[in-house]
């Protein structure tokens, strides 16, 4: 099945990378609201957006999700404590979805329940993922 | 965007300045690292947005705080404020990704809104790629002086040389020690020295000033197989000490030391007790498996009078990695991590 952004990836070496597995997964994005097309567009593919070099010029061609809503709501603290300005880049929802083998593949899980997702062609993930009521807590340093 | 007080320079006026590697990020990077063609290191950190332009702040960083930064021991605010009497630049990119602006901007008149909070330690992607390939981080905390510097180098050369050793199977060759008196430890750390070659740890960074750092070329399987080891005394803190304890006390107490060398092999030999007890300390050493590639034609005299020479070594490092005055980089971020998992 080819990827949603197939000429991007065929541009960039070993990309998606070779440990990434094919499985159901629940998933966590950060997203503003409401959701679009543009909510579950990767970075490379962004404006404006800085050029990526080294595995973030792969890994800028999927989506980052975690597989917790804990981990999602974890990581914004985390990262927002570093980079005030966090949510305006990545909005600050959560929307919550089911990822299936059928929609793409996945990198391994990280210890943070990280891992990032590339999308199959002919896909609309905003049409299959629902903000939460919950939002993460801005915390400003 | 916030606007920013200072020069807009036009371009980045860093000689050579280029990417190196992104050291985490969420749906792209949030804080690359680039260097100069001086080999100077600097970072990039994201700060800001809008619809048409992304802004990052470029800050210089030396190799002690930056190796601080990701070992978790300094926050981002703290490497942040380190060049408030300094200078920072903001690069903008616009929506081509090209760049659109670089200000000069005095490190006091970075928008607070762009500051992090007090505790931004941050968590590295790859901490491998982060700190070094080949590379073993040691970071003396406080004011040292030479000599206990120079001390503790030598017990970690010394722990890590054995088990290069042990690994590469090259113990065999070094045979022959009496192994009576303290000069034996040392002839034959000498001799392993020697015997590697270019294979020893080398000195590649040597920093006094406080805080101090200093930077070692390693085997990457060494210097993972010693933070195994030093784990060991961290998780057995009785354990270890209790079989070299007894071992020692067993052999003072047979007055092994002070017969001839052949005559406390054989009363060795054949001393189960004594026996027991090297096995004992083997295991809680982890060496029980190697045993074997140790041992290559010694005496269990010779092996116990080596593992008990290891034991003071590693056992030197671990005190001053445990006590806080020395930071092993790589092993700080396990301990982390470990903490995270739990």
């Amino acid at each position: 099945m080819a990827f949603k952004y197939q000429t991007d990836i065929n541009a960039v070496q070993h990309c998606p990378p070779a440990n990434v597995v094919s499985e159901d997964s629940k998933a966590y994005r950060f997203v503003h609201s409401p959701l679009t097309a543009a909510s579950f567009t990767p970075i490379a593919k962004t404006s404006p957006s800085r050029p990526l070099s080294g595995k973030s010029a792969c890994l800028g061609l999927g989506l980052s999700f975690y597989n917790t809503r804990e981990a999602a709501e974890n990581k914004f603290t985390q990262i927002t404590k570093t980079h005030p300005n966090f949510h305006k880049k990545v909005g600050n929802k959560i929307a919550s979805g089911v990822l299936t083998k059928n929609q793409g593949v996945r990198s391994k899980i990280s210890t943070d329940g990280h891992f990032t997702f590339f999308e199959f062609a002919n896909l609309s993930l905003e049409k299959l993922f629902q903000i939460t009521e919950i939002e993460v807590e801005e915390t400003h340093g | 965007m916030d606007r920013l007080t200072g020069i807009d320079v036009g371009e980045v006026p860093i000689s050579g300045f280029e990417w190196e590697l992104d050291l985490y990020g969420v749906d792209g990077p949030l804080l690359s690292q680039y260097k100069s063609d001086t080999g100077e290191k600097y970072l990039l950190y994201w700060c800001d947005c809008d619809e048409t332009s992304e802004r990052w702040m470029i800050l210089p960083i030396a190799e002690n705080l930056r190796v601080r930064l990701i070992a978790g021991l300094l926050s981002m605010r703290e490497v942040i404020d380190s060049v408030t009497h300094n200078y920072v630049f903001f690069i903008d990119y616009n929506s081509t990704g090209a760049v659109q602006s670089v200000h000069l901007v005095g490190g006091a008149a970075i928008p607070r809104t762009y500051l992090p909070a007090e505790d931004s330690y941050i968590s590295v992607d790859d901490p491998d790629e982060a700190l070094g390939h080949q590379s073993a981080s040691f970071l003396f905390n406080g004011n040292w002086e030479i000599e206990p510097v120079r001390d503790f180098i030598r017990s970690y050369k010394q722990a890590y040389n054995f088990t290069f050793g042990v690994l590469k199977n090259t113990i065999g060759s070094l045979s022959g020690l009496p192994w009576q008196g303290g000069f034996s430890a040392m002839h034959f750390y000498d001799r392993l020295k020697k015997q590697m070659g270019d294979d020893q740890a080398s000195t590649q960074l040597i920093q006094f000033a406080s805080p101090g750092i200093l930077k070692l070329k390693v085997d990457d399987e060494v210097a993972d197989a010693v933070l195994t080891l030093l784990e060991r005394f961290k998780t057995n803190s009785n354990m270890i000490p209790q079989a070299y304890n007894e071992l020692r006390a067993a052999i003072a107490s047979k007055s092994l030391n002070k017969i001839d060398s052949d005559e406390a092999k054989r009363l060795f030999e054949e001393d189960d007790e004594l026996l027991g007890l090297l096995d004992d300390l083997a295991v809680a050493l982890g060496y029980d498996t190697a045993l074997d590639t140790i041992r290559n034609g010694r005496s269990s005299f010779e092996v116990s009078k080596i593992l008990m020479a290891q034991y003071v070594r590693v056992r030197s490092v671990f005190v001053c990695l445990e006590s806080g005055e020395v930071t092993n980089a790589r092993w700080a971020v396990r301990l982390k991590d470990r903490a995270t998992e739990t």
